[in-house]
């Protein structure tokens, strides 16, 4: 195992126990705001760190069971669907079975698998997958303040609407972060090389 | 050779894919029941429609101090919601809910059918001021009571039987659901509406009438 991938697991089991640690999981789940962006950001992002260190060992099991990365990424989807809805957010306060499930299926079943398929992903769903991600922020985020009642009975709407709010600015930080790089590709550089024509379409110089 | 293989763990992936798809949708059609409760709130209605649950006995005190039980209505049917006095915003929608199904329960002549209000803020909900709030709704006494729990240690085991999440708000008040709540003849909890939602109550205590 290499030193990187030691450190990766390394952060990843140090935020997940700094996440679970009793004073900081009270502070976190009183708010619906760092519930969502912080405690279950923080686990899919330990579980994340997780996947990028095991990858490479687990490079034959996923040519059998995630050749092309299709299959992680539905299950990463499929976890986030089930810890977004408000219920399990709600659930998981009153019922210590789904708390603790909770620190243990969101890096294991959302951030991991993410991380492990994202490199074996077509790089065009990749691309789509952001867009998607952006737009999931944005519809949310967009239900959050306009809902007229809370969606969790444990936290304030107002609590809600900053939520929302938040997910929205995050969808446009993310959107220009992602678009950004495109507007500072070399253009000449890249389409020089990219147009450099086939060497059989060469002439012979100095001969015509 | 490369090209058997490749067919292989295509094939191995597609069926993980298969298991994957149906292991994930199963279980989120089982935590939303059926796609039906993506909230707790409505998850906590349907089960109380689906399987109609008896509350704790509480010993009540009424605004006009008399004591008695959930119990002492058997025979009639209950619309419970809960309140504090305090309350600027939802409880008074509540309470003039209540007021318009007063009207409503008057006009139908449903004797069979009684409203009680549960303070929930032991310290303030006293029974003047439970007095105060229902002389503010025009509250009827043969038709209207408003109550607090007599011992502290019965409100947690009411609410949770009911369903309520009460959360302290940053204004010295609470933030909880708020829901009209009926209770059957047999003193179980069978059905929860909105807390506007007059006509949803009054059609099915309709369909109960004499029952």
């Amino acid at each position: 195992m290499k030193t990187r991938e030691l450190q990766y697991i390394v952060f990843c089991v140090m935020t997940i126990l700094v996440l679970f640690a009793p004073p900081v999981r009270d502070a976190l789940e009183r708010s619906m705001t760092t519930h969502v962006l912080v405690q279950l950001a923080g686990l899919a992002a330990g579980g994340w760190l997780l996947g990028m260190a095991v990858r490479e060992h687990l490079r034959r099991a996923m040519l059998i069971v995630n050749s092309n990365g299709v299959n992680g990424l539905l299950t990463g989807l499929f976890a986030m669907a089930f810890w977004m809805l408000p219920r399990t957010l709600d659930e998981s306060l009153s019922d210590p079975t789904l708390e603790a499930a909770k620190f243990v299926t969101v890096p294991l079943l959302v951030g991991a698998p993410l991380a492990i398929s994202w490199t074996r992903l077509n790089p065009v769903l990749r691309s789509l997958l952001k867009v998607k991600f952006i737009s999931m922020l944005l519809f949310l985020g967009w239900l959050y303040v306009t809902a007229p009642d809370r969606l969790c009975t444990n936290y304030y709407q107002s609590d809600q609407i900053l939520l929302g709010n938040l997910m929205i600015a995050i969808a446009g930080i993310l959107a220009v972060a992602w678009a950004l790089p495109w507007f500072f590709v070399n253009g000449t550089h890249k389409g020089a090389r990219r147009t450099r024509p086939h060497p059989a379409l060469h002439g012979s110089p100095g001969m015509g | 050779m490369t090209r058997r293989r490749s067919r292989t763990h295509f094939l191995s992936s597609l069926a993980a894919t298969s298991i994957v798809l149906v292991a994930g949708a199963g279980v989120f059609w089982i935590k939303t029941d059926g796609a039906r409760a993506f909230t707790s709130e409505s998850a906590r209605r349907l089960a109380i429609t689906r399987t109609p649950r008896k509350p704790p006995p509480a010993l009540l005190e009424a605004s006009d101090r008399r004591l008695f039980t959930l119990e002492n209505f058997h025979g009639r049917m209950v619309v419970v919601d809960f309140i504090y006095t305090h309350c600027p915003t939802v409880c008074f929608s509540l309470g003039s809910s209540f007021a318009r199904l007063q009207i409503a329960l008057d006009e139908s002549r449903r004797d069979d059918v009684h409203l009680l209000s549960v303070g929930f803020d032991i310290a303030r909900d006293t029974p003047d001021a439970l007095s105060t709030y229902g002389q503010r709704h025009k509250a009827d006494p043969k038709r209207w009571t408003l109550v607090r729990v007599a011992n502290v240690r019965d409100l947690k085991p009411l609410l949770s039987a009911f369903g309520i999440v009460v959360i302290p708000d940053e204004y010295g008040g609470f933030t909880h659901n708020a829901a009209l709540h009926v209770v059957d003849r047999q003193g179980r909890l069978i059905r929860i509406f909105d807390a506007d939602d007059i006509d949803g109550v009054r059609e099915f205590i309709g369909t109960k009438r004499g029952s």
